[in-house]
């Protein structure tokens, strides 16, 4: 029965948990590495070098007069052994302990192989095939030392490959990240809680009221939330195809707004094909309303327009509200909107805030992709 | 004058702001469903036109909306320094409700559910029932606030045609402005002349573009340059007026300014 209980404690000891778990992610990757680089024809001179040392203890044992037996059972292992104690050095450094760990291993072996070679001398017992053996040993270590050498060349390449790949993915993880965040607060500046409450107040007012304008309230509320979404999850867009969904915002506001505000669009056909980042018009039209028509007291005009010709294509969205108060300062929305047209066009873009008379208009100006040469 | 008779006496009277009509009509819905002997004396579309309202009426409470142009909430609220209790009528997402939530400010969210306004309205009655309760630190969280919100636009001169000509009045230049019908007479010294003009901009419009500290509103149609202002003279228990430098001009201020001259 106990040695049954000792059986399952070491079968228990084996299966609970692999000893790999206990070391880092990167040591576990350095065995892994190892392994890999073991099995791969990069590997031979360690597979010699074990053979070689495995022979010559095997050989130095008969040579002291061990019976064959013993001797091959005290010196094969041997082989595997002092390889895998070194090449585990070399990938794992953290499992053996110490500063300078790997000049010991090598004085350790080199002092072995100094002691054998001494033994031969002294003993006289060589005959037959055993007079190979120390150079053997010898060959061996040296093997090993070579194989270390080949092992950290390829090592420090490989390194230097996973740290650029490493780099590069992070990178471009943080770049994606970056990007969806962008997208999230686009999404989040289009569709304000703010802007959405009071549309909500105006649409239960107006539907407790019995008053007509619920309907074409909420289909435009409606229309803008799903063009809002959609739009926002896409790289670019065309113009033609953000202008609804600012022409559904206008609707909105000027429902809440009333005689406060009225809207005037003009976009010729060409202008219209050209592309965008998403949520730019709408930004430039939901700045003109919140800072030139709700913070007037008066009738405001809000104009989209754009046109493009041989020297690119302007987007200009104005209001004739208060214009631009001497200290202002660029909002988030101007700052999204700089950014994003960076990011989209590098220099090729431009873009501007500043006082018309009256008002304020905002130009986005999208220089073509190659110079225009000039007609000769 | 028959619908005051048949007020009760102790009716309350309130001031309901908000620059969007829907809004503004659903509010006083609610309030006529939850206080019906609640009187609604103005409607205002704006904070200047707010503000107005308040100092022509002088109501008893006032629902205020935040974002407004001209004068946001904010600043009506400022002004009006504790003197009337005041609910704030936001929607969500707006940068003060979370000072509101610190301060216990009544407020109520729009789209306005009639259970959250009853509950505001208790508490507006219980402070009405004890007048001295206004919030501590209520105005310095105004202040702030104020300063968060958009800068106003600071005007510096004044344009005013005055028969064929277009004046140009610097604002510094200015003595003190007057309502004046639909118009606004500004009453100027410059190098040693005086000037007057009248000018279309209506005074409750005009102090929204005024520098608070150089401009003192003394009377719902009088702004005047504090540096010109010789002496207030208290004329009876609710009249007092100014007297200007270098001027024969009186100028009234009405009761709720004479908080300015204290005479200390």
């Amino acid at each position: 029965m106990d040695t049954l209980n000792s059986l399952r404690r070491l079968k228990a000891s084996l299966t609970r948990r692999p000893r790999t778990d206990a070391l880092s992610p990167e040591d576990r990757a350095g065995l892994a590495r190892r392994n890999a680089w073991l099995l791969s024809w990069h590997g031979w001179p360690a597979w010699l070098a074990g053979v070689l040392l495995s022979w010559a203890t095997t050989g130095a044992l008969v040579a002291f007069g061990w019976p064959l037996a013993p001797a091959l059972g005290g010196g094969l292992p041997t082989g595997p052994l002092i390889v895998w104690a070194w090449t585990t050095s070399w990938f794992v450094p953290r499992v053996v302990p110490g500063k300078h760990w790997r000049f010991k291993l090598w004085w350790a072996v080199a002092g072995a192989a100094i002691m054998l070679y001494w033994a031969y001398d002294h003993v006289h017992t060589v005959q037959g095939w055993q007079w190979t053996l120390a150079p053997l040993i010898l060959f061996g270590v040296f093997l090993l030392s070579f194989s270390e050498f080949l092992f950290y060349r390829a090592g420090m390449l490989s390194a230097q490959r996973e740290r650029d790949q490493l780099r590069l993915t992070q990178e471009r993880e943080a770049a994606a990240h970056r990007a969806t965040e962008a997208r999230l607060k686009l999404l989040q500046a289009q569709i304000q809680p703010h802007f959405l409450f009071n549309t909500l107040a105006s649409l239960q007012h107006w539907v407790d009221s019995g008053d007509a304008r619920a309907a074409p309230l909420l289909r435009s509320l409606t229309a803008f939330l799903r063009g809002a979404t959609e739009l926002m999850h896409r790289d670019e867009v065309r113009l033609a195809d953000e202008l609804p969904l600012a022409e559904h915002y206008l609707a909105i506001m000027q429902a809440r707004l009333g005689e406060r505000m009225s809207s005037t669009v003009q976009v010729s056909d060409a202008a219209g094909q050209q592309a965008l980042p998403p949520g730019l018009l709408l930004t430039l039209v939901e700045n003109a309303v919140e800072h030139g028509v709700e913070a007037s007291l008066h009738e405001v005009a809000v104009h989209i327009g754009a046109a493009a010709d041989a020297s690119g294509w302007q987007l200009r969205v104005s209001d004739t509200g208060p214009g631009l108060v001497p200290g202002w300062r660029e909002g988030v929305g101007l700052a999204n909107v700089r950014e994003r047209l960076l990011h989209h066009f590098g220099e090729r873009a431009c873009c501007s805030l500043r006082s018309a008379e009256p008002g304020t208009l905002a130009e986005v100006t999208i220089f073509p992709d190659t110079p225009v040469v000039p007609a000769a | 004058l028959i619908l005051d008779v048949k007020m009760p006496a102790c009716a309350y009277s309130a001031l309901v702001a908000d620059d969007e009509e829907a809004p503004r009509a659903a509010l006083v819905a609610a309030l006529r469903q939850a206080w019906p002997e609640l009187r609604i004396v103005a409607q205002a579309a704006n904070g200047v036109d707010a503000w107005d309202a308040w100092l022509e009426h002088q109501p008893d409470l006032c629902f205020l909306d935040i974002r407004m142009p001209g004068l946001t909430g904010i600043d009506v609220a400022r002004r009006i320094a504790g003197r009337t209790p005041v609910v704030f009528v936001t929607a969500y997402g707006d940068h003060a409700l979370a000072a509101f939530d610190a301060g216990a400010v009544d407020y109520v969210l729009k789209p306005v559910d009639p259970l959250r306004l009853g509950q505001a309205l208790a508490r507006v009655r219980q402070r009405l029932a004890s007048p001295a309760a206004t919030p501590t630190g209520l105005q310095a969280m105004l202040e702030q606030l104020a300063g968060q919100l958009r800068p106003v636009p600071a005007l510096d001169v004044i344009q005013a045609a005055v028969g064929k000509e277009v004046r140009l009045i610097r604002v510094a230049d200015v003595v003190y402005f007057e309502a004046d019908a639909r118009y606004t007479r500004v009453v100027y010294t410059a190098d040693g002349d005086d000037g007057e003009a009248l000018i279309r901009t209506p005074l409750k419009e005009l102090l929204a573009q005024l520098d608070e500290r150089a401009f003192w509103q003394v009377h719902r149609s009088v702004i005047v340059s504090h540096l010109h202002i010789a002496a207030a003279v208290r004329v009876d228990e609710g009249l007092m007026h100014l007297t200007l430098r270098g001027r024969d001009d009186k100028l009234p201020v009405s009761r709720q300014f004479q908080g300015l001259f204290k005479g200390l």
